[in-house]
């Protein structure tokens, strides 16, 4: 059984990419090279690949003259054969496609192909996590919430942050997921409160902006803003009350603005002094949680010339800021009274597994069996009792707490597959409410929903007819969002787009709302192609985009009238690149703070797109320099070729760097642009086979020729489906859905591809 | 008997005047939670005979700028505060500056690029971690757990062994480095070889894990304590029955998802006392920080406040990812920090990149009077303090792990004299530091990662 294992150390980076890429194997007595393959390597390979000065280290002249080879050797030379990037491009004696195809199958009757599955047991990621909680227990318990509070960024193993072996359970993140559950709990489920007032002292309260506190009285001397900060428990009608003076100068009376974390919901003038002060009133609605209410001083005044030095300075002055309530009738969250309706009447314990009942098989995924209802409800039970161990808490606290319990269950937190039978040889089948698992999370980062439910319970989703009938609903719900949101945004690099930080000198109109907005744009694409309305090659060079307004004038498009989401379809102007290529969230993506980089953008277009990614370069390779025009008025064009000339470089830039410069005409914000540093932009460049590329376009050209961009595509989505990298036994599975894929087009005939082979439908047992 | 209050005009008048820290006005009042952990902890410490001690590792990526890092202890004698190390000035007479150790690990050893990546893997556990872009991810234990483990079997009772903060979250796309998972650039700190730590990047957040959540009343915190108990033992029984159903390799994820319940368990005991105390009021803290200074120096004052009231001991900092690329638009550098790492000779792009490195440095000099400002017993908390500053590339331009930039600041009551240079012969593994350094928080440490030997604290 081949186990995965820590790999030989080559000689040299060639060496150590070809056993990286060796995968799960184990050292085993030398095995002998099928007739076929021998003549082959003798033919194609040993000219470069024998004795001490191997090229790469890797030598095969032993293994042609011993007509025998160690496993892991015959597996690096299955991977090149099967990339057929060995012998090298330029070469002009290679094998045909059938020879590569005959020598990979030679090695695999001989050799099994290594093999890689995925651990038994993973936790939900932080996305997993988001979307389970919301379709468990509505979308109101997250309103509001910013997952970066709550739970800490998942770590991402092979592009993705599905990968199992990556989602670690440090003590940090067992806590923050125990925390995330109790907030929850309490959004869903409200302690009836009593109505109470809550006064902030001038002490107390915060200040932005100068100004001093004298006992009685906080002041703010040039603008800014005097806090207080409530804890509010129920969304309600609230009162706020402050206390308010000020000090007049200048020809208008002090103005001043009430605040709910930071929106104005009230305006004052205070013609009052603090001989007499005012008392300014508002009341409206706050929402639970921690809410901040402001007092602003609107209109600061200050002339020092003025001849009457009681009249050269303006200032308000805050007593108190009350805030009492709630008032008039608490409603209760929709969970809240969803769950009241399951628990029927009765005590409070069977009511609460009632309650376990109704959402165990949502939230854990599985049957939830009558004594595990019952258990859930005696936790919940225990966890809310007093302090003197009474059960008199009532109803709300061990709702709560059986909601925490069940979002801290194992069952919720972690996905875990079942072992194979002992002695399983091979793959065994996934159970049915395994699979459902594993398809609901490929397709909606989510639970399965009542109907996938019903399809695993009767074992009717272990019918391949029946789980392409799910994949077709899936696709067409809102929840495949997800697909778009968390597979397509890691695949092309573009997730957490926001968090990008331009230059704001060379890029003064890039803002964090800029850049969600094109990571939506091409969150709205991958959309359409999941749905099925667009072609996959709609990706590359399809010809339509949705953009908002404010999208649409940074692009320089002509003016569309949104629909009412604010999103108007437009057809690209002609000369800009279709598909994703010429997305401003790409374009930012692969450029630096201050300008673009080729190297960049090619190396994106490689691994992205072609999952070609080339090597990373050898350490002491200095990057180009910022200011263009530097190093005695080079251009980047020219600082290019200057390490293109060196042989270690061009290996890898000839081809990176011309698909890169083919994109200088798209500026790092995503603009078009026309010249360069003052210079007319040139897109031309020149490919390694002598062709020229003239822009970008004509880089879809080149990506689209036969199915390399499909069976990126595909092989992406495989990883992220099954949370594991690929290995070698992954490759027929690809190849054949890359060649479909090219031939029928359609996003959702790939995933049911993927979803019905055996990768997706089996495990094997791992050593 | 020591005064178990900080002194809130203390603690702000050190803070720049641009940096609000509003939650330092209800700054453990006499009589809260806080004071009183602090004094019972304190107590239990001074029966044991000795002020405990602290350890803090404080991380930089990208290595330096070296024209204008090693200037400061290139001559015989004391370190001059010149050049990028010149905002230390104040506080010469406190740091040592280490030359020549190395860390041989973090090479390539023939896997080829990755220096990032395999440097932050490296930094505090001396292994040369396996190259992987996501399966079977693998590094070493790092020295900080050791630690954290070694003094809570001797009995320290800590509201957290140690605490993991950095201010950069974790990378979300993309192998971060020549084909290494990102987990191993965005983390140093490593519970087990297979298992980084992760870290909290939002001081708020901190704040909460080691005091409790702020705008809690003590009779909420009372119950929510309760609450968790039977919750996480109820959760501990489940995670037992699903172990039977897997195989005996895959219960990795359910041990490290159990260990996590059982230590959460363990400081709900220790909680007790305190929370169980009327009038117990956590200080608030307000808003999101507005610059890369402000959160750095506010996770800094949040760990200062750890060590002073004794919720934990032993704490890592990044202050940014290995390989971070963001750029530092508060000092005027609007190109990415790996961009300007790789000068190449270009002069503007090395004063790009020593302004950075001295921007490091001066939130170490604000970390540092942070300590200052907190006593105990009328001792700067900084003499119980050891901070290890420093990176696992020496000059970010060329990727080197010999020479490393690193220095030792604090640590009066570990043996760290100051003011001057200590030279070990080149080579010599940083991890002769990591064992002495160990030692001196009373671990007896024999070896650790690639070490030969020890180094001298200074």
């Amino acid at each position: 059984m081949p186990a995965p294992r820590r790999r030989r150390r080559g000689r040299g980076w060639m060496a150590a990419m070809m056993a990286a890429a060796l995968g799960g194997s184990a050292v085993r007595a030398d095995v002998p090279v099928p007739a076929g393959l021998e003549a082959m390597l003798d033919v194609h390979c040993v000219a470069c690949h024998r004795g001490a000065k191997a090229k790469g280290g890797f030598d095969l002249g032993t293994v042609v003259a011993e007509g025998a080879a160690a496993e892991d050797v015959l597996r690096a030379v299955r991977r090149r054969l099967a990339k057929q990037d060995m012998p090298p491009a330029d070469e002009l004696d290679r094998p045909s496609v059938e020879e590569y195809a005959a020598a990979v199958g030679a090695i695999d009757a001989v050799v099994e192909p290594a093999w890689r599955e995925v651990p038994a047991v993973r936790r939900l990621n932080r996305a997993q996590w988001w979307r389970s909680v919301r379709d468990a227990l509505g979308p109101e318990v997250l309103d509001g919430v910013d997952p970066d509070e709550w739970l800490p960024a998942d770590e991402v193993g092979e592009g993705f942050d599905t990968t199992a072996d990556t989602l670690a359970m440090p003590p940090l993140v067992v806590e923050k997921y125990l925390d995330a559950a109790e907030r929850v709990a309490e959004r869903a489920v409200t302690l009836p409160t009593q109505s109470r007032v809550r006064r902030v002292a001038p002490g107390q309260l915060r200040r932005q902006g100068s100004g001093r506190t004298d006992g009685e009285w906080a002041w703010l001397s040039t603008g800014g803003t005097l806090s207080a900060r409530a804890t509010i428990g129920d969304a309600a009608e609230y009162a706020v009350e402050v206390r308010v003076a000020a000090q007049q100068a200048g020809p208008d009376v002090a103005r001043m603005s009430i605040e709910v974390d930071g929106r104005r919901v009230a305006t004052h003038d205070v013609p009052q002094g603090v001989d007499a002060p005012a008392t300014v009133r508002w009341s409206g609605r706050l929402d639970a949680g921690e809410r901040r209410v402001s007092v602003r001083f609107l209109n600061d005044y200050w002339n020092p010339k003025h001849p009457d030095p009681a009249q050269r300075d303006r200032n308000l002055a805050v007593g108190s800021i009350t805030i009492e309530g709630p008032f008039g009738p608490v409603a209760d969250p929709p969970f809240e009274r969803r769950a009241r309706e399951w628990a029927g009447e009765g005590p409070v314990r069977s009511r609460l597994e009632r309650v376990a009942g109704a959402i165990g098989e949502q939230v854990f995924r599985r049957p939830i069996a009558a004594e595990d209802a019952r258990a859930l409800a005696t936790t919940a039970v225990a966890a809310s009792r007093g302090e003197d161990g009474t059960d008199a808490a009532g109803w709300e606290p061990a709702l709560r707490a059986l909601v925490t319990a069940m979002l801290v269950d194992p069952r919720f937190l972690l996905r875990v597959e079942p072992a194979c039978a002992p002695g399983t040889a091979g793959a065994c089948a996934l159970p049915a409410w395994t699979l459902a698992e594993r398809l609901s999370y490929f397709l909606w980062s989510s639970a399965p929903d009542a109907a996938l439910r019903a399809a695993a319970n009767d074992d009717r989703l272990l019918d391949e007819a029946a789980i392409r009938a799910e994949v077709a609903r899936m696709l067409l719900d809102p929840r495949a969002s997800a697909l778009a949101e968390r597979f397509a945004v890691q695949w092309l690099g573009i997730d957490r787009l926001e968090s990008r930080q331009l230059d704001r000198l060379a890029y003064p109109d890039v803002d964090p709302a800029l850049l969600a907005m094109m990571r939506e744009e091409t969150e709205r694409l991958v959309s359409r192609v999941v749905r099925g309305e667009l072609p996959i090659r709609a990706l590359l060079d399809g010809r339509t985009t949705q953009v908002t307004p404010r999208l649409a004038r940074h692009y320089g498009f002509a003016e569309a009238a949104p629909a009412e989401d604010g999103w108007a379809s437009v057809q690209l102007p002609e000369g800009r690149p279709g598909g994703v290529l010429a997305h401003g969230s790409v374009l930012v993506a692969t450029s630096n703070p201050t300008r673009t980089s080729p190297v960049k953008r090619g190396k994106w277009v490689l691994e992205a797109l072609l999952d070609a990614a080339p090597p990373p370069p050898p350490p002491g390779v200095p990057t180009l320099p910022e200011a263009p025009l530097d190093r005695a008025n080079r251009s980047m064009r020219e600082l290019m070729q200057m390490h293109r000339a060196d042989p270690d470089c061009a290996v890898c830039h000839v081809r990176m760097d011309a698909i890169g410069l083919a994109f200088e005409r798209w500026d790092a914000d995503g603009r078009r642009r026309e010249t360069v540093d003052g210079l007319p932009v040139t897109d031309e460049s020149e490919m390694p086979d002598g062709s020229i590329l003239r822009g970008a376009a004509a880089v879809a050209a080149v990506v689209g020729e036969g199915h390399g961009f499909e069976r990126s595509l595909a092989r992406h989505l495989l990883v992220f489906a099954l949370g594991r990298g690929t290995a070698d036994a992954d490759d027929a599975l690809l190849d054949r859905l890359a060649r479909e894929a090219r031939e029928h087009g359609s996003f959702p005939r790939l995933v049911e591809g993927i979803v019905t082979s055996s990768a997706f439908r089996s495990r094997r047992p791992r050593p | 008997m020591r005064t178990p209050l900080i002194d809130r005009r203390t603690v702000l008048r050190g803070i720049g005047a641009s940096i609000a820290l509003p939650w330092m006005d209800a700054m453990a009042p006499r009589g809260t939670a806080l004071g009183r952990r602090a004094s019972a902890a304190g107590m239990a410490a001074g029966a044991a005979g000795a002020a405990p001690r602290r350890v803090a590792y404080v991380f930089i990526p990208n290595g330096v700028n070296v024209d204008a890092w090693n200037p400061a202890s290139a001559a015989d004698g004391p370190w001059q505060a010149v050049g990028a190390l010149e905002p230390l000035a104040a506080h010469r007479d406190r740091i040592t500056i280490h030359r020549g150790l190395a860390h041989a690990n973090a090479a390539a050893l023939g896997d080829g690029p990755g220096d990032h990546a395999r440097s932050a893997a490296c930094f505090l556990t001396g292994a040369h971690p396996r190259k992987t872009a996501g399966d079977d991810i693998r590094a070493g234990r790092s020295v900080d757990q050791e630690i954290a483990d070694t003094l809570a079997k001797q009995g320290a009772s800590t509201r957290l062994r140690s605490i993991e903060l950095g201010a950069e979250p974790a990378m979300t796309s993309g192998n971060c480095d020549s084909g290494y998972s990102c987990a191993y650039s965005a983390n140093i700190s490593w519970k087990a070889d297979h298992l980084p730590n992760g870290k909290e990047t939002d001081p708020g957040a901190a704040f909460d894990r080691l005091f409790g959540r702020r705008g809690e009343t003590p009779e909420q915190a009372a119950a929510r304590a309760r609450s968790r108990r039977s919750i996480l033992d109820g959760a501990v029984e489940q995670a037992g029955r699903l172990a039977a159903t897997v195989g005996r390799s895959d219960r990795a994820r359910l041990e490290e998802y159990l260990d996590g319940v059982r230590e959460l368990e363990r400081r709900i005991d220790a909680d007790r006392a305190v929370l169980a105390d009327p009038g117990t009021r956590l200080p608030d803290f307000e808003g999101a920080p507005r610059s890369v200074a402000e959160r750095i120096d506010l996770l800094g004052e949040v760990l200062a406040l750890g060590f002073r009231t004794d919720s934990t001991r032993v704490a890592t900092l990044m202050l940014a990812n290995e390989g971070s690329n963001r750029p530092y638009p508060e000092i005027g550098v609007g190109q990415g920090h790996h961009d300007v790492s790789h000068h190449g000779g270009d002069r503007a792009k090395m004063e790009a990149f020593a302004a950075i490195n001295r921007f490091h440095v001066e939130r170490l000099a604000a970390f540092l009077r942070a300590l200052e400002r907190g006593t105990e017993e009328g001792r700067p908390l900084l003499d119980s303090t050891l901070v290890l500053f420093g990176g696992a590339i020496t000059d970010g331009n060329r990727h080197n792990h010999e020479d490393l930039p690193v220095l030792v600041a604090g640590g009066r009551a570990h043996g760290v004299a100051g003011g001057r240079v200590v030279r070990s012969a080149p080579g010599t593994p940083l991890c002769n530091l990591h064992v002495s350094i160990a030692r001196s928080m009373g671990v007896p440490m024999e070896r650790f990662g690639d070490s030969t030997g020890t180094v001298e604290l200074g």
